[in-house]
């Protein structure tokens, strides 16, 4: 990632780590996305390779969201991952998140990624860094294949892309 | 759409601080909802909150072994400073001298009005500003970036040489620059001062994708005083005492920053010329060729990979050039006597920079290695037409690992142990290490100890006019300066829109380089000087929704230089500052600035005294879909006011100027772009 030489990483006083703001998006689309089966349950499952994971875990476990509670599921198991509502994959290269995409296509799971090229590969939202603060990338295309709806509110925000031939 | 970027604007000042006032005590520190969770923020507002450039295994921003303070755009704005030396001196703890040369800053009781500020060290998104030669901190109209290219600018205060090596003795500097968002947008800036200043800045920013750019260029010029009187000079031979036309100022800048995915490249070019009208160094009075030019640029270029989940690891090149050109005249105005003495000085280096960024479950660990190698470092003094007849060339380097390591034992409870260790060609090493330990009760609590030694290096200038003058002296080779620093700082947020600082210091520096001129007046650099200072400051901050926001601060410092136990030179003993900004019909912002710095003496021991200061600026928040107005009176009750010298002049104080303004337009335009593009 972007690196300035804050070697001693001093006070930011209103800027806020980068991975707790995007767990506050993923929480926000839990508001704004319509899945086809809905229950009092919003299970959100976590593959990759970062610490997300953790603050997923940390920020919105047990959470409530719409009157559904939030469960957060590190690291699902092969059958466990098509019955979450929200995938959020960690992978930074497209030869690891394509796969995952694969076993979830057109399976209602809203896709979240945080690299550039998510969306641009089959992924649903990417969450990526833009400057000093977070860019919502939607291909709006896979999600409609997939049956979910996401609020005009949050299309408004992000920037609505195709998936590119060959990645 | 207007309404909508300035409520966008104030929800974005609203958006969540996970830990309430990180001990910055500043005012644009936003307010926090209810219980600091960042998923109570609107989806419109996250995504305009913003992001940490740091290390993103940051345990808690909280957790920085030092007194800091961070000063905001909007800030900048609301005052209406004009330069890094009038933000700087805004922050507790800090006060300025400008001869009409250079500016100087003081903190903690310290400022030598010959060192340039090599005692604070200067930086741009972490590239050193300090040059290489005088390792002078640029921080007046020399400073070669534009204020409205500023995001923050985080103070530390203390030593830094544990991480930053030279310079950091008082504290570290680090100028945040700003980074585009969304679309494209062109800005263009005017602005005309009193002295018939006029200023002007173009700025284009991008952000597409991965690639995110920000460029700019400014022109600034100004006539200055037309006529300034020293009595010092009241004599018919040198026009009575009246300096004419000779305080002109100007410069012209650029800067770009690109960022591709993980790739940052950064540089900036800036010359600054300035004419002086105090006859410094001896020379001709009210002579319009006493002058110089100072030029800064460099380009800097990092690169960050993530090796594993917790491990970050970066890469840093840069090369950096300065040129100083100066001209005195010499021998009175007479033709057949005057004659023109040129300064010139030039110095290359570049460097390679890596640094490890490691989470180790709770803990934090930084490790790195710098190296610096200086390709030229020239220093010739010369009357056109004669020989050269003082020259010299140098090729130092230096090496230096350092790190840090933050232990977070219990969530209370941290300790941050790290330090650098320098290897100078020209002198040997250099060890600064830096502890802390620090208490935090809770979320809105902070206490801590801070323990650091940090050095600056002796660098050309001074080494040359320690071994060259006096071909009789025995030769020396100069030491670096060293400090010794202790300092408390407790901080606690009382109420979510309030909160207090205290801390308390005390330095020993010693190995001090000084000018001690020979017989013949000739400067001569030796290790000769000891400074002990130990102070107390407080700061109360405030900030509510409605907009108006407060801080005030006190300081008092009791500074002694340790051979004539005297009172340090250039050291008030008390400073009392107070900054309000206050919203005006939803729409704009009265910005009040206070500054009372109290008596002090110059290095000779003459008094000058002290001086309160009321600036007042009123600034819009962006009008009509982009235009933002600003006008600023400085010094308005036109008082009366000097600052300290030092030896290179033969005044003891230069006053200041009285009532000034500043108006200034800036337009900023969107370039939109289809929606549905890719």
């Amino acid at each position: 990632m972007i690196w300035i030489l804050l070697l001693a990483p001093q006070a930011f006083a209103q800027l806020q780590d980068e991975s707790a703001v995007r767990a506050a998006f993923v929480f926000n689309l839990t508001k704004y996305v319509e899945w086809p089966r809905s229950s009092g349950e919003l299970v959100i499952g976590f593959v990759g390779e970062s610490s997300m994971g953790e603050i997923l875990k940390k920020m919105l476990d047990g959470k409530a969201s719409e009157s559904r509670s939030i469960r957060v599921l590190a690291s699902p198991s092969e059958e466990q991952l098509p019955q979450c509502n929200i995938v959020y994959i960690a992978y930074s290269s497209p030869k690891k998140f394509r796969p995952v995409l694969e076993k979830l296509r057109e399976k209602g799971v809203l896709t979240v990624g945080d690299d550039y090229s998510f969306a641009l590969n089959g992924g649903m939202v990417g969450l990526v860094r833009a400057g000093d603060h977070i860019q919502i990338m939607i291909n709006l295309e896979v999600v409609q294949e997939s049956g979910l709806k996401i609020s005009s509110r949050v299309l408004s925000l992000a920037a609505i892309v195709r998936t590119s031939g060959g990645g | 759409m207007a309404s909508l970027l300035i409520s966008a604007g104030i929800r974005r000042v609203r958006a969540a601080v996970f830990l309430c006032f990180l001990g910055t005590g500043v005012l644009g520190l936003a307010q926090e909802p209810a219980d600091g969770d960042l998923t109570n923020l609107s989806i419109e507002e996250l995504a305009h909150v913003k992001i940490s450039s740091a290390s993103r295994y940051l345990e808690d921003a909280r957790k920085a072994p030092s007194a800091v303070t961070v000063i905001t755009a909007d800030e900048i704005a609301r005052y209406g400073w004009r330069t890094l030396a009038e933000v700087l001196r805004s922050a507790r703890g800090f006060y300025t001298a400008y001869d009409r040369h250079y500016t100087y800053l003081g903190l903690q009781g310290f400022l030598q009005t010959g060192d340039y500020n090599a005692r604070i060290l200067l930086l741009i998104n972490g590239h050193r500003v300090n040059e290489n030669l005088y390792d002078s901190a640029l921080l007046g109209t020399e400073f070669p970036l534009d204020l409205d290219l500023i995001d923050r600018i985080e103070i530390v205060r203390g030593p830094g040489s544990s991480l930053y090596g030279t310079n950091a003795v008082l504290g570290v500097v680090n100028v945040i620059t700003r980074q585009a968002s969304g679309p494209a947008t062109v800005e263009v800036s005017g602005e005309t001062l009193s002295y018939l200043g006029r200023a002007g800045r173009l700025t284009g920013t991008l952000q597409k994708g991965r690639l995110s750019g920000v460029m700019s260029g400014s022109l600034f010029e100004s006539a200055g005083h037309s006529k300034l009187f020293y009595p010092e000079f009241a004599a018919p031979e040198t026009n009575n005492g009246w300096a004419e036309d000779v305080d002109g100022d100007r410069y012209a800048q650029g800067f770009a920053d690109i960022q591709y995915g993980n790739l940052r490249v950064q540089g900036l070019y800036s010359s600054r010329l300035k004419v002086i009208p105090t006859g410094s160094y001896g020379s001709n009075f009210n002579d319009p060729d006493d002058r110089t030019t100072n030029t800064r640029g460099y380009v800097d270029a990092t690169y960050s990979w993530k090796l594993a989940a917790n491990t970050d690891l970066h890469l840093r090149g840069y090369y950096d050039t300065y040129r100083l050109w100066g001209t005195f005249a010499y021998g009175g105005a007479d033709p057949a006597t005057r004659s023109l003495l040129i300064s010139e000085a030039a110095a290359d280096w570049g460097g390679l920079e890596i640094v490890l960024e490691h989470r180790l479950g709770r803990h934090r660990l930084v490790a790195g290695a710098s190296s610096e190698y200086n390709f030229r470092i020239d220093q010739k003094y010369y009357y056109p037409g004669q020989p050269t007849f003082l020259s010299d060339h140098a090729n130092p380097w230096l090496m230096a690992p350092f790190g840090e390591m933050e232990l977070n034992l219990t969530p209370k409870l941290t300790v941050n142990a790290g330090g650098r260790m320098d290897w100078y060609s020209t002198f040997g090493t250099a060890l600064s290490p830096r502890f802390a330990l620090m208490y935090f009760p809770n979320s809105r609590t902070s206490l801590k100890y801070i323990y650091s030694q940090a050095f600056r290096a002796p660098d050309a200038y001074d080494i040359y006019f320690s071994n060259n003058l006096d071909p009789t002296k025995p030769s020396q080779t100069l030491t670096p300066e060293d400090i010794h620093s202790h300092m408390v700082v407790f901080e606690r947020g009382l109420t979510s829109w309030l909160g207090v600082t205290v801390d308390g210091f005390h330095n020993r520096l010693d190995q001090v380089i000084e000018n001690q001129p020979d017989a013949s007046g000739n400067p001569d650099y030796v290790n000769a000087g000891i400074d002990r200072g130990k102070g107390v400051e407080l700061e109360v901050d405030a900030k509510r929704a409605s907009g108006w926001a407060a801080r005030a601060s006190y300081t008092l410092a009791d500074t002694q230089d340790g051979v004539s136990k005297t009172v340090s030179e250039n050291s008030p003993r008390q400073l009392a500052k107070l900054h309000a900004a206050i919203p005006v019909y939803g729409r704009a912002f009265a910005g009040l600035e206070l500054l009372y710095t109290d008596a002090q003496q110059n290095y000779q021991g003459v008094r000058i005294a002290s001086s309160l200061l009321t600036n007042v600026t009123v600034s819009t928040k962006p009008l009509w879909g982009g235009w933002k107005f600003s006008a600023s009176c400085y010094n308005a009750f036109d008082r009366r006011w000097a600052t300290p010298t030092g030896p290179e002049v033969i005044q003891s104080a230069v006053p200041q100027d009285g009532r000034s303004y500043r108006f200034k337009v800036t337009y900023t335009r969107r370039i939109e772009r289809e929606r549905s593009k890719h």
